[in-house]
Parts: structure tokens; C-alpha cells; sequence
């Protein structure tokens, strides 16, 4: 089952759970490995050495929960991803739980976002207590999400819930822009090609509208019931790709 | 598009739309605006979007300093964020010849309340690291000096506009003035006419064009100025580097790098061209070896883009603001040679109150069109390029 589709059987999450008593004791690690693979960044980097030295850098982590401190810094440097703390302390109906989260955006602290086991299956809600983006986690952020104690080892994951059906439809990917922006900048007035490049940047980035102008136009003829090939476009302009400054004028006079 | 006008501006750049503005607050009813493409076309959506203080003329100086107050408060007078970035303008300096003029030119800025400074080489190096000082003498610096993002002023005072009922009618062509005994009677344009005893041109680069309705030779002469700007890389540099023809500049908080570089040898011509103002392969390969030469950590940045527009050149390199006594009810604001972005919102209101008052709170008699007939030129020693 792991290896067809990521996901851990109960059976072997089962084996690497923390016993009941360290889960009293505050936040503990959860080392949800079972691949046999070439790689040990987790027992590196555990200060504390509750995550033992491999004896073979293919064996999967041996940890000795009353070791660990629930630091976390085991959470970004495991670069499956498998690792969380759990922390069923935290309150009287809440446990925290720190996932890993390299997706973009990162939701707000203090926000509320859906909660998910580990098929990515939305079981509850979670409010992002605190965010971690130091730099020697290398831009895995890691997240701090209070879900209902009960829930504690289900919740592995969140999504940040959709504004609108089209929010998070990209046009621009240079940018970023929505499909929700663009439509938002036509139904104010915006229904030049050129005055919507101006105000969201859409085509100004490095693929220069390579990508968003025909779906741009589609949407400005859409909105306004006038035919594509009457919509000026924007001005094709170059370099057509980007061209490194050094490529063009050399290295300078570096001294 | 009504056909009826108390005022009609040719031209939705800046001054256009910040005089149309302006005249709307003090309490002209119907004021239209024409602009031959989409707002922004000319100047506006093109130039560099620096401001600055730093400047060798009194009257340049005052103006640049009032306009200076309104960016930099822009959000707490109108609401919009208009993206200002200070860091100043870093003007080094290679000549000794041109350290003297700064050097003056900075008592004069100082003198009317401008906080610029002279800084030696062991400043430049410790303050800016990444700038090669490599034969520099001297560098100039005013901490207010900086850059907005132009799209944000642009489109900020066209709504503003809307809301207080002023009518923008895009890709509208101005293609005659009507005048009787001499006073001005109406606009014509592509969609109709409009009967108005007030105009106002802010027509940029196309001015000379608008000049001849009124048979008025304007000496404002388009000149193409190119410009590229990179990918965005991680915010660096606040400030704007400048060597006197190239400058760089890293906006906020987007963090692509602009550049320019100005040609001497660039023509000033009769009119726009019809073409679209083409970008030259001599510009990329020029403005990059200064970039590389001046700041080397530039080299591995690629750049995405670049394009041209046209500066509105005077033969003394300043504006021509103000009335026109050839042609009563005609008004300027052209001629600003590069300069005019950043004052366009000074004078849109010093357009308001000649309009509305007769009279303006800044002394602009000298940067007339009868100047040049009177033989008496305003030359600004502090022009980029």
C-alpha cells in the first residue's frame, strides 16, 4: 500500500507510535518512516540523540522517545516529510501537531484552515498557531496546527480553504495571479489588455505572456462579449526569453 | 462623451489625469479628458517612475520638493499606495568639474529645505558596497529621493477622478481645436465634438502635434529613451545608482532591476514616428556593460524585458507650464524633457489654481512658452542623460 500510494497501513503506523505515557509527558516526535532508503538526516541532526546513530545509512530510524524533547528540528530536515511532534498537552480539548508544509502560500498564523490524515482526506478544522520558517530549515516551513485531542494522530496535513470556486485558478504563473484577481480588475473597468498587464503585472514576468496571454484574452472577450481577434494585444517585446546580463555584456571589471 | 466642457485635457498620463483631478476639487463641474490610446499610453507607462529632489534650479527645486510632499504622502492624503520607496538617488560623481556643480547645486537644495548631501568615496564604499568606485570622485545623495511604482499613481488618479465625476474617454483622438476671434470654442476629436472654452494640453511627446491645432510652434521634440528590467531577484540596493547617461534602480517590493541609458546621438525628431517606439539591441548591449562595470553582482540577473518611449525635449531641457496669451483658454504642461513624471502632481494643481484662481501659489512665470521667443532659456544643470 506505501509504495503504491504513499500511504502507511494502521499496522505500521501502529509500530511507530509513542506509548501513551511519553504522550502525557508533552510534545514528542512521530517518525512515520518505513522505507528502507539511503538516508539519515533525521539522527544527524537530533541534538538530543533520541533519534540513534544508523549503523546502516538504508535502516529505517531507531528513536528512543524518552530522549526526545520535542525540539523539531527533526521535522524540517527529514526530507520525506515523515516525521511530525505531536503535543497532546496543549490544552484540555487540543493537541498540537507540527507538520512539515513546502507548499506556497503559507497559511497565516492564527488563521483557521482544514485539517487532513494522511490521504489528504479533510477529517476536521485546525488553527494555525505558529509558523517556522527559520533559515536552517532551508525553506521546508513547519507548522503548528491545534486540532481536537482526538485527532491528534489522524491529522497529518492541511489545505487552506478556497475563497471562491476560481481562487485558486492561476493565470499569470510568473506573478501569480488568480483567475479571481483578473476577473475582479475586468468587473471594475479594466478591460484593456494593456491597462490589466499594467495593473497586475500579468505578462510581465520572465515566460513574458507566453502562457497567460491567450487565456487573458479569452477572459477579457468573455467579460465583455467582444470578439478575441478585435482585442489589441500587449506589445511583444524582447529579449523573447530572458538572456543573463553576463551573456550579453561579460563579467565586467571585477576587482 | 458629452459635448458640453468646462475643460478638456488632452492627455490621461499624469498631468493629465492629476490636473483634471485637481481642477474637479476646487469645484469645476464638467472636466473631460481625452487620450488618443488607453490611459498611460505616452510617458506615464513608460518612464522610470523616479523622484527626486536633486535638482540645480530654484524653480525646479521647489517644484520637485512640493510634488516630493504629495508622493511621500500619498496614502494619507489619498488612500492608495502608490508603492514609494526612499533610498535616494546615489549620484556618483567622476569629474571634478562636475563635483563643483554638485557641489553648488546642493548648497542651493539645501538652502530650500532639500536634505541632500556630498559623500566621499569612504562613504560610498562603506554605505553602498556593491557599487564599483573605480574612478569616482564624489556621489551625491538625498535620502527622500526615490521611485514609485508609476502604474499605481496612474491608475490611483484615475479612479479618483471617476469619483468626483470627471469623464476619461480612452482611445479618443484630439484631431482639431476650434477657436472664434481667437478664443478657443471647442475640441474635435475622432468621436465627436466637445464645446469648451478651456484646454489644457498634456499631450507629453505629442504636444507639438497638439500645439499645431492651435497654430502654435511648439519647440518640444520627441526623443526615444529605452529601458529593460530583470527578473526579480532578492531586494539589495535602496537606492537609485546613477552615473549621469545610466541608472539602476531595484523597485519594491517586486525586486526587479531597472536601467536606462541615454544616447546623445539620439534624434529629436518632428513628431512621435508612427511606429512604436523600437528597442534597440545597442541599448541592451551599452546600458549592460555600465551595469556590469558599475555593479558586478549584476552579471548573473537576466533580464526579461526591455522597450522605449519618448522624453518631450525642450532646447533648455525644462517644462513649459502655464498659459499661452497667443491662444486665451489654451494651457500647458509639456516639455518636462524626462523630468515629468514625478511632477505631475504638482502641476495638476498649480494648473487648477491658474485655471480656477488666475493665480499660482508657486512662481511658474518663468517656465513659459514666451521664453524662448524672449531669448531667456531656464538650462537645468541637473538632468539625467
Amino acid at each position: 500500500m506505501l509504495i503504491r500510494t504513499g500511504i502507511p497501513t494502521p499496522e505500521q503506523i501502529e509500530k511507530v507510535m509513542p506509548s501513551k505515557e511519553r504522550l502525557a509527558q508533552g510534545p514528542v516526535a512521530v517518525i512515520e518512516c518505513f522505507q528502507s532508503i539511503p538516508c539519515n538526516p533525521c539522527a544527524t541532526s537530533c541534538p538530543t540523540g533520541a533519534i540513534l546513530p544508523f549503523d546502516n545509512i538504508n535502516d529505517l530510524p531507531k528513536f528512543d522517545e524518552n530522549k526526545c524533547t520535542g525540539c523539531g528540528i527533526c521535522v524540517s530536515s527529514c526530507p520525506g516529510l515523515a516525521i511530525f511532534i505531536v503535543d497532546e498537552t496543549y490544552s484540555e480539548s487540543e493537541a498540537l501537531v507540527r507538520i512539515p508544509y513546502e507548499y506556497l502560500p503559507v497559511p497565516e498564523a492564527g488563521s483557521v484552515v482544514d485539517a487532513t490524515d494522511r490521504a489528504g482526506q479533510i477529517v476536521c478544522k485546525g488553527k494555525v498557531v505558529k509558523i517556522f520558517t527559520s533559515k536552517t530549515q532551508d525553506k521546508t516551513t513547519v507548522l503548528s496546527i491545534a486540532v481536537p485531542k482526538e485527532y491528534s494522530m489522524t491529522v497529518r496535513g492541511i489545505k487552506i480553504p478556497k475563497k471562491t470556486e476560481t481562487d485558486d485558478i492561476c493565470i499569470c504563473r510568473c506573478e501569480e495571479i488568480s483567475l479571481e484577481e483578473l476577473r475582479e480588475v475586468i468587473k471594475q473597468g479594466y478591460t484593456d489588455f494593456n491597462e490589466i498587464k499594467r495593473k497586475l503585472r500579468v505578462g510581465m514576468g520572465p515566460c513574458q505572456g507566453r502562457t497567460c496571454r491567450p487565456l487573458i484574452l479569452r477572459e477579457i472577450a468573455m467579460a465583455t462579449g467582444r470578439p478575441m481577434e478585435d482585442i489589441d494585444l500587449t506589445t511583444f517585446r524582447p529579449p523573447t526569453k530572458p538572456i543573463k546580463i553576463s551573456v550579453i555584456a561579460g563579467d565586467g571589471n571585477e576587482e | 462623451m458629452k459635448n458640453k466642457a468646462d475643460v478638456v485635457i488632452i492627455g490621461a498620463g499624469v498631468h493629465g489625469l492629476a490636473a483634471a483631478f485637481n481642477l474637479a476639487k476646487k469645484g469645476v463641474k464638467d472636466i473631460v479628458v481625452c487620450e488618443h490610446k488607453y490611459i498611460g499610453y505616452g510617458a506615464t507607462g513608460r518612464c522610470a517612475a523616479g523622484v527626486r529632489e536633486q535638482f540645480g534650479l530654484p524653480l525646479t527645486i521647489q517644484l520637485a520638493k512640493n510634488s516630493m510632499d504629495v508622493t511621500v504622502n500619498f496614502k494619507e492624503l489619498y488612500g492608495y499606495d502608490i508603492e514609494y520607496t526612499p533610498g535616494g538617488y546615489l549620484w556618483l560623481l567622476y569629474d571634478e568639474k562636475d563635483v563643483d556643480l554638485w557641489r553648488n547645486n546642493i548648497k542651493l537644495q539645501n538652502s530650500l529645505g532639500v536634505n541632500s548631501v556630498l559623500l566621499d568615496v569612504d562613504e560610498i564604499k562603506e554605505k553602498y558596497p556593491y557599487v564599483n568606485v573605480k574612478g569616482v570622485l564624489a556621489a551625491t545623495m538625498n535620502p527622500r529621493d526615490g521611485y514609485v511604482n508609476p502604474f499605481k499613481v496612474l491608475y490611483a488618479y484615475k479612479e479618483m477622478c471617476e469619483k468626483v465625476g470627471v469623464e476619461i474617454n480612452s482611445y479618443t483622438t484630439v484631431t482639431g481645436i476650434r477657436r472664434e476671434n481667437g478664443k478657443i470654442t471647442g475640441v474635435e476629436t475622432d468621436k465627436g465634438n466637445i464645446q469648451t472654452d478651456t484646454v489644457i494640453s498634456c499631450a507629453g511627446p505629442y504636444s507639438r502635434r497638439v500645439g499645431k491645432m492651435v497654430d502654435l510652434d511648439l519647440p518640444v521634440y520627441p526623443q526615444r529613451h529605452e529601458m529593460l528590467v530583470t527578473e526579480p531577484i532578492k531586494v539589495f540596493f535602496p537606492c537609485m545608482v546613477i552615473t549621469g547617461p545610466w541608472y539602476a534602480f531595484q523597485t519594491k517590493p517586486h525586486g526587479s532591476v531597472l536601467m536606462g541609458i541615454t544616447f546623445p546621438d539620439e534624434p529629436l525628431h518632428d513628431d512621435v514616428p508612427s511606429l512604436q517606439p523600437a528597442s534597440s539591441w545597442r541599448f541592451l548591449e551599452e546600458a549592460l556593460k555600465v551595469a556590469v562595470d558599475i555593479m558586478p553582482v549584476l552579471k548573473d540577473v537576466s533580464v526579461v524585458r526591455q522597450w522605449g518611449g519618448y522624453y518631450d525635449m525642450t532646447p533648455d531641457g525644462q517644462q513649459i507650464i502655464g498659459a499661452v496669451p497667443e491662444v486665451p483658454g489654451f494651457y500647458l504642461s509639456c516639455g518636462w524633457s524626462g523630468h515629468g513624471f514625478q511632477m505631475g502632481h504638482i502641476t495638476g494643481r498649480l494648473l487648477s489654481e491658474l485655471i480656477v484662481d488666475g493665480t499660482t501659489s508657486i512662481d511658474i512665470s518663468k517656465s513659459d512658452l514666451g521664453r524662448f521667443a524672449r531669448g531667456e532659456l531656464i538650462p537645468e544643470p541637473g538632468i539625467i542623460g
